[in-house]
């Protein structure tokens, strides 16, 4: 890949639209082979965006879904001890069974699946705010070696060092050493002009002035009202695709009122949306932005 | 443009990023590679290498906006650009050598290679050239072997320079630390930092193990079970929680010492959350408890801190320093704790401290005594003879060494 723009062609081609500040990173992270460090919002395409490079780079994503209390043993291997015992049992008395520890009665979870992989996988390492201190140290120093060593079989070394995602919510800071080694990204909801463009490449028979609506209304709705949860492009497109499918070729007040709560998912975002003017307002809004 | 983007990192620092060598060398690098055209890819670029949390990113933003120039967009030579060739250069050395074939570097590896020593490339093309391939076994993979285990050292190690500058290159790690300047801090801070963050997590997946000492260690007790045919009935738990250590050092800071003593504060502290306590004094003439609440010292801080001290520079009592630490420990004493000594040992009172020595190993179940005199001139030094027969020293006078010392603790 020689710039960042042949970048954002490959991931459209892929289904993610996108801008420079968000391919730059992305980029960057590939050139100089670091891990990435992507935060945003909910909903604006941070864990989209490692599947999508999977397919750019024609290679396997191996996702390891962080939550609190996630431990080693879910997260690189665990012995697999109820095959374990069977075998034992179900063996003669006098044979060696040290080959219960063998890579047969492994559990390979996602990050030593992907210390194995043959091609250079995609690694994303979703919610990482989520786990304690700990064990991101135990990620940090894993990400600096790229090794592991299992006690029975020995040392395991990548092959390829993988892409590494991670993504964060920013519930919490995470270390320096973690941040100092990656790429970072921040991606914020898109403007109007580029999720129009991904309405339309998401949703089917509908015109670019009705997205290009959609698009605006989402954003002010996002902007002007201060909501607990503005909505997430996933929801500007649920929106989008029944529009479509009721066939509907402007944005009516009824249409609005009828299906608020497929962009505002709570009831206190909705009360605002109608304290604040409610559709009336919105639709000035969309007549003076488009 | 250069100029401009340093002058940039400067203002972001003193705003209160912290921006580490590491992520300048990144962005110098970044620059040259997206060659941005325009504001908002110079931002992105900027971004992508300096900030690292969205909690920033407002202030970010504000002073890149107000600062921005278009003197900024002027291409920076790629940091890379002299040394491109050195992976081309061994390939060429093996094909010279009759070896018709090539050792694929990872980008990693190249960039090893690219800033190696003049001395240490000359060697691996000394190596190269007396390699003689063999007909009949293949020999090629040992020498792929070794030239990757020489820049894997190398890469350990951090002998890099830094980006852009030719600076001086010098093995930090294993480096003695008076020979260190403060321009070499920052790097050395980095270099404890990692083996430091090495030990902690190594430390702290032991303690996590053992804390869920009511569970049955499956692994464990099929190990011992394979010969009952998976009957189980010798169970292995968990072993009992283990404590964190606690540590006392005592740092000579006399005019001799002064000069290491930070970095031994510096390690310290750079484990800190693997320890359960610490404790630190202090010492030339006599003996001055240091509180720090604190730990996020730089060097520069550190050296500050003890400049400040009623004992620096002054010549050595490790005498009356032991004494007043028996003093002070008389009435809190633990049995899990390991007391350091930090000294060369120069010290008046020689017989007397002999004396005190010999009292506190056998009072603590562990005494360690660093000495930064090289450990071939102890036999040399009548006293220093003396010492090492008296109590357990240790040669540490690199951050090698301190990493050494810690990892024994911590294990
Ligand atoms: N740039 C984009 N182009 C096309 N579709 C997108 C883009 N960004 C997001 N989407 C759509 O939005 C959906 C939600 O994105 P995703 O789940 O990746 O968000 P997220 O940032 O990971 O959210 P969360 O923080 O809740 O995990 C995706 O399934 C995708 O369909
Ligand atoms: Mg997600």
């Amino acid at each position: 890949m020689e710039g960042y723009k042949e970048l954002i062609q490959k991931m459209e081609d892929a289904g993610y639209l996108t801008s420079a500040e968000t391919a730059i990173p992305v980029f960057l992270a590939l050139k100089l082979n670091k891990p990435i460090l992507v935060e945003g919002p909910p909903g604006v395409g941070k864990t989209e965006l490692a599947k999508v490079l999977a397919k750019v780079l024609n290679t396997e994503l191996i996702r390891l879904q962080c939550y609190e209390g996630l431990d080693e043993a879910k997260a690189l291997y665990e012995w697999n001890y109820h095959k374990q015992l069977i075998a034992i049992q179900s063996s003669k008395n006098n044979d060696d069974k040290t080959f219960v520890f063998s890579e047969e009665y492994l559990l390979e979870r996602p990050l030593l699946k992907a210390l194995r992989a043959q091609k250079k996988p995609v690694l994303l390492i979703d919610e990482i705010d989520k786990v304690d201190e700990e064990f991101e140290a135990f990620l940090f120093e894993l990400l600096s070696d790229f090794q592991v060593t299992i006690p029975e079989l020995g040392t395991i070394k990548a092959r390829e060092t993988p892409l590494v995602v991670l993504t964060s919510n920013g519930s919490r800071e995470l270390s320096d050493g973690l941040k100092r080694r990656a790429v970072y990204l921040y991606i914020d909801f898109p403007e109007v002009e580029l999720e129009t463009k991904i309405i339309l490449k998401k949703v089917s028979g509908i015109c670019k002035e009705l997205a290009e609506k959609v698009a605006t209304a989402v954003h002010f709705l996002r902007r002007e009202l201060d909501l607990y949860k503005p909505p997430a492009i996933s929801e500007t497109l649920d929106w989008a695709k029944t529009l479509a499918l009721l066939g509907e070729e402007r944005l009516t007040k009824e249409f609005i009122e009828n299906t608020i709560g497929f962009v505002l998912k709570n009831k206190e975002d909705i009360e605002t949306f109608y304290e604040k003017g409610g559709a009336n307002r919105l639709l000035q809004y969309i007549t003076e932005n488009t | 443009m250069l100029k401009n983007v340093l002058f940039f990192v400067d203002l972001l620092r003193m705003q209160g990023f912290s921006i580490s060598t590491g992520e300048i060398e990144d962005l110098l690098k970044a620059l040259a590679m997206v060659n941005p055209q325009n504001k908002s890819e110079l931002k992105a670029v900027f971004q992508a290498t300096l900030l690292k949390s969205s909690g920033l990113k407002d202030s970010f933003s504000e002073i890149f906006d107000f600062y921005f120039t278009d003197d900024f967009l002027r291409p920076v030579p790629h940091p890379g650009v002299k040394r491109v060739d050195k992976a081309h250069r061994v390939n060429q050395a093996l094909k010279q050598a009759g070896i018709y074939r090539e050792i694929e570097f990872s980008t990693r590896e190249k960039e090893v290679l690219n800033s190696l020593p003049p001395e240490v490339l000359q060697k691996l093309y000394e190596k190269i050239k007396q390699f003689y391939p063999n007909q009949i076994v293949d020999s090629f993979p040992l020498l792929e072997k070794t030239i990757r285990g020489v820049l894997k050292y190398y890469q350990e190690r951090m002998v890099l320079p830094e980006a852009g500058v030719g600076g001086r290159r010098k093995d930090l790690f294993t480096a003695n630390l008076k020979d260190l300047s403060e321009r070499d801090y920052e790097r050395v801070e980095k270099l404890i930092k990692r083996y430091a963050g090495r030990l902690n997590a190594r430390a702290s997946r032991r303690l996590k193990e053992t804390r869920r000492k009511k569970y049955l260690n499956l692994r464990k007790t099929i190990r011992a079970n394979l010969s009952h045919g998976g009957v189980l009935f010798r169970l292995k738990y968990r072993e009992k929680k283990k404590n964190k250590p606690q540590i006392t050092l005592l740092v000579d800071v006399s005019a001799s010492m002064a000069i290491y003593a930070k970095f031994a504060l510096s390690f310290l502290f750079a484990v800190a959350r693997s320890l359960k306590k610490i404790e630190l004094y202090l010492f030339a003439e006599d003996l001055e408890a240091l509180p720090l609440k604190n730990y996020n010292k730089s060097l520069l801080d550190l050296k500050r801190l003890i400049e400040d001290s009623q004992q620096w520079g002054r010549g050595t009592n490790l005498n009356q320093a032991l004494k007043s630490y028996l003093n002070i420990a008389k009435t809190r004493r633990s049995l899990r704790r390991t007391l350091l000594i930090f000294s060369d040992g120069k010290t008046v009172q020689f017989a007397e401290t002999l004396g005190e020595l010999k009292k506190i190993c056998s009072q603590y179940r562990d005494v360690k005594f660093l000495n930064p005199v090289p450990a071939k001139k102890w036999q040399e030094d009548t006293l220093l003879k003396k010492l090492a027969q008296e109590v357990s020293m240790i040669e540490t006078n690199s951050v090698e060494h301190l990493q050494a010392v810690f990892s024994k603790i911590l294990s």
